[in-house]
């Protein structure tokens, strides 16, 4: 009936994010990111989220074609085109990697998890909330969003170049009037369920390490491998 | 089970200002009592110093005692009063900590370290006393805003705590969902619960509560038995800015000014809706007249905003054949001749005064003499220097409605403007939205507040699945019409 058993162990994935996350400032060749989105993939997959981990896919492919792609349409500005796709590609594995995370971890499971490898309650807290807020997050952008059009102000390329200080503030006021609200209270609503208390908890939801948590860290270990000898030999 | 001693409080970010005092108060277990009052009168602070939330995690300054079980409430940690008092919140978005219903069912357990077995019979008898079987193990995004509260009264249940506290659960609820509420709450209080509950909308409370409390700045002002309570006159009850108690004989008090030249026409307005939730709005052929005030109704999650935001263009997919006085309009043309009064009007202040406020957006000439007009007639002259984040919620709202009209709108969207709101505000609100109402502009406004809508509007719609399915004038004897298509 219900799935109780969360299969990969929350460290492997906050594991995966920092891995993914460094991507972002190391130049890596493009194996390593090809198999980095396999992985990511695979993940999708065997979350039964099997149309993210497609989607996900073509658009990392179409990024791939994009590049190889001449266009002449803007004239000096092409080049500009070009890397904006690049800096997207960059951008899409540790998105992905944390939309993952997010979606397929219970709040309860992460903090038991951060709470076995013996990471103080006064951290666990604030990262639960944090964690549980990301999602919240979109749903708040997209109200002010629509909040703003209403009042001619569209958060378009032309308004942010014209005026990036009215457009950022325009959607940060609202923004962070909202979220500190929100996350002051989750917090209360989590501290009148006893989130606090120092007792080891017993979540109905268990995650242990499982030989997808083997597979996944020898897989981030191999593309380690691969990169460097690939930086060293300079083949590919 | 709980006593107030000569208890005085007031927050620390507010010194001076008393939010409760003197409260002297006995309730007994197995009560159900309810807190009534004007919005900030205290009851939420009640409530607060209950489940202990005062002053471990709001602080401020206590005078008197607050006894829990026979213990002063100062002397215990947050997570010891946890396992005694639960509490459900007004606002379904913020208070699940979990992303799945079944996690957050059973967070309260969990946190207190009770065992497997134990876990899996609080789960199992929750899921036969409220049948939410189906509501398990899902993602809470998918669910509507009833289901969200239903899944926080069952999580409460599970805590297995002797007392459960309410502050406002229906106020974002459709008819139907509140009555499953209601349900519940039968449910909670034949187990023996002690129930205390602040709410504005009373009629389904009537029949449930022992006693209620009438708060007013902070000090209990009166108090009423059942039979008391349920037998108020309407004169009192509207002296005591009260809502309905008896959900009947409303009385029609809305305006009329049809302009039956200027019509605003939907030939076609489709929109497929592929997200966690999916569903089609498709209608067509139907007109309005300007100078009305339309009430859109119909059960949560039936496609009522997605209605809206197709019909003033902030939703630009889909078809859409709209004309205004026979001109066929564009979204992008819509968008410029509409305003959404959003529920939430804090995402549209965006400034640093009212009167900016009013003034951004307005960047026609034509406009910009308005906005002193607009600062007298919404009563906002005196606060134009104010920042818009530090007024009231209904003063925010008067500013975001006065942001629509300097932009010069035709079509004023509102999207239930009086979730939350006592009597007093509920009728300010009716009256300010009665005031801009002229010839050229129409009004929709979506809600389930039936007694609002008997204060405002004159034109019902009832959107069901994505389609228009009724049309009608409002009358007084509407009512029953409204509530059957609304309960089945």
């Amino acid at each position: 009936m219900l799935r109780t058993k969360i299969s990969i162990y929350p460290i492997t994935k906050i594991l995966l994010i920092l891995v993914l996350g460094t991507m972002i400032v190391i130049d890596i060749p493009i194996i390593v990111e090809t198999s980095m989105i396999v992985l990511v993939g695979l993940l999708f997959f065997q979350d039964g989220k099997y149309l993210t981990g497609i989607k996900m896919i073509v658009i990392f492919l179409l990024f791939l074609w994009f590049e190889g792609v001449e266009i002449k349409v803007l004239g000096k500005f092409d080049g500009f085109l070009h890397s904006l796709v690049f800096m997207a590609r960059r951008f899409l594995l540790p998105v992905m990697g944390a939309k993952y995370t997010n979606d397929s971890t219970p709040t309860g499971v992460l903090m038991s998890s951060l709470e076995k490898i013996k990471i103080p309650k006064e951290v666990i807290i604030p990262v639960a909330v944090m964690f549980r807020f990301f999602p919240t997050l979109r749903e708040e952008y997209n109200n002010i969003k629509n909040a703003m059009k209403m009042r001619g102000i569209s958060f378009s390329i032309k308004n942010m170049v014209k005026a990036p200080a009215a457009c950022v503030e325009y959607i940060l006021v609202p923004m962070l009037a909202s979220s500190s609200k929100i996350g002051d209270e989750l917090a209360a609503a989590a501290h009148t369920k006893g989130v606090d208390n120092p007792c080891k908890k017993i979540r109905y939801k268990e995650s242990k390490i499982s030989i997808w948590d083997m597979f996944i860290i020898t897989y981030l270990i191999a593309i380690l491998i691969m990169g460097i000898w690939s930086r060293v030999y300079d083949k590919i | 089970m709980i006593k107030f001693k000569n208890l005085s409080f007031s927050y620390d970010n507010k010194k001076g200002i008393n939010q409760l005092k003197n409260i002297n108060l006995e309730i007994k277990k197995g009560e159900f009592v309810l807190l009534c009052g004007k919005s900030g009168c205290g009851k939420t602070s009640l409530l607060r110093l209950i489940n202990g939330l005062i002053p471990n995690y709001y602080e401020g300054e206590i005078s008197g005692e607050v006894l829990l079980l026979n213990e002063d409430i100062k002397s215990k940690e947050i997570y010891e009063v946890s396992k005694i008092v639960s509490t459900v919140f007004q606002n379904p978005k913020s208070q699940f900590f979990n992303l799945d219903t079944t996690s957050e069912i059973l967070f309260s357990l969990e946190n207190h370290g009770v065992n497997k077995v134990e876990i899996e019979k609080r789960l199992d008898a929750s899921i036969k006393a409220f049948d939410i079987s189906k509501l398990l193990d899902k993602n809470i995004f998918e669910l509507s805003g009833g289901e969200k509260q239903k899944i926080a009264v069952a999580s409460a249940y599970a805590s297995n705590t002797d007392i459960v506290l309410f502050d406002e659960p229906t106020s974002n609820l459709d008819m139907e969902s509140i009555d499953k509420i209601r349900e519940m709450l039968m449910e909670l209080k034949n187990e023996g619960k002690t129930i205390i509950i602040s709410e504005h909308r009373l009629y389904f409370l009537k029949d449930l509560i022992d006693r209620a409390i009438y708060i007013e700045n902070g000090e209990i002002k009166k108090e009423f038995s059942k039979e008391e309570f349920s037998s108020l006159s309407e004169v009192n009850r509207i002296k005591l800015g009260l809502r309905k108690i008896e959900m009947n004989n409303l009385e029609l008090n809305n305006k009329n000014n049809i302009n039956k030249s200027k019509k605003l026409e939907i030939k076609k307005l489709k929109f497929n809706y592929s997200g966690l939730k999916k569903f089609k709005l498709n209608i067509s052929d139907i007109m309005f007249n300007f100078g009305s005030i339309v009430g859109i109704i119909g059960k949560n999650g039936q496609g009522k905003s997605t209605f809206a935001n197709s019909l003033i263009g902030l939703q630009k997919k889909g078809e859409a054949k709209v004309f205004i006085d026979k001109k066929r309009m564009k979204s992008k043309k819509r968008l410029e001749k509409s305003y959404l009064v959003m529920q939430n009007v804090g995402y549209q202040l965006f400034t640093e005064s009212v009167e900016e406020e009013l003034k951004l957006g307005a960047n026609k000439e034509l406009y910009q003499n308005r906005v002193k007009n607009v600062l007298t007639n919404l009563n906002i002259d005196s606060l134009k220097e104010a920042h818009p984040l530090s007024l009231s919620g209904g003063q925010q709202q008067r500013v975001s409605i006065g942001a629509g009209i300097c932009s010069g709108s035709e079509i004023l969207c509102f999207d239930e403007p009086t979730s939350g709101m006592d009597y007093f505000h509920m009728i300010e609100t009716a009256k300010i939205i009665k005031s801009i109402s002229n010839k050229d502009n129409i009004i929709f406004i979506i809600s389930h507040d039936l007694e609002f809508l008997y204060n405002t509007v004159d034109t019902i719609i009832r959107i069901d699945n994505g389609q228009i399915e009724e049309n009608y004038k409002l009358e007084k004897n509407s009512f029953d019409k409204i509530v059957k298509s609304l309960m089945n």
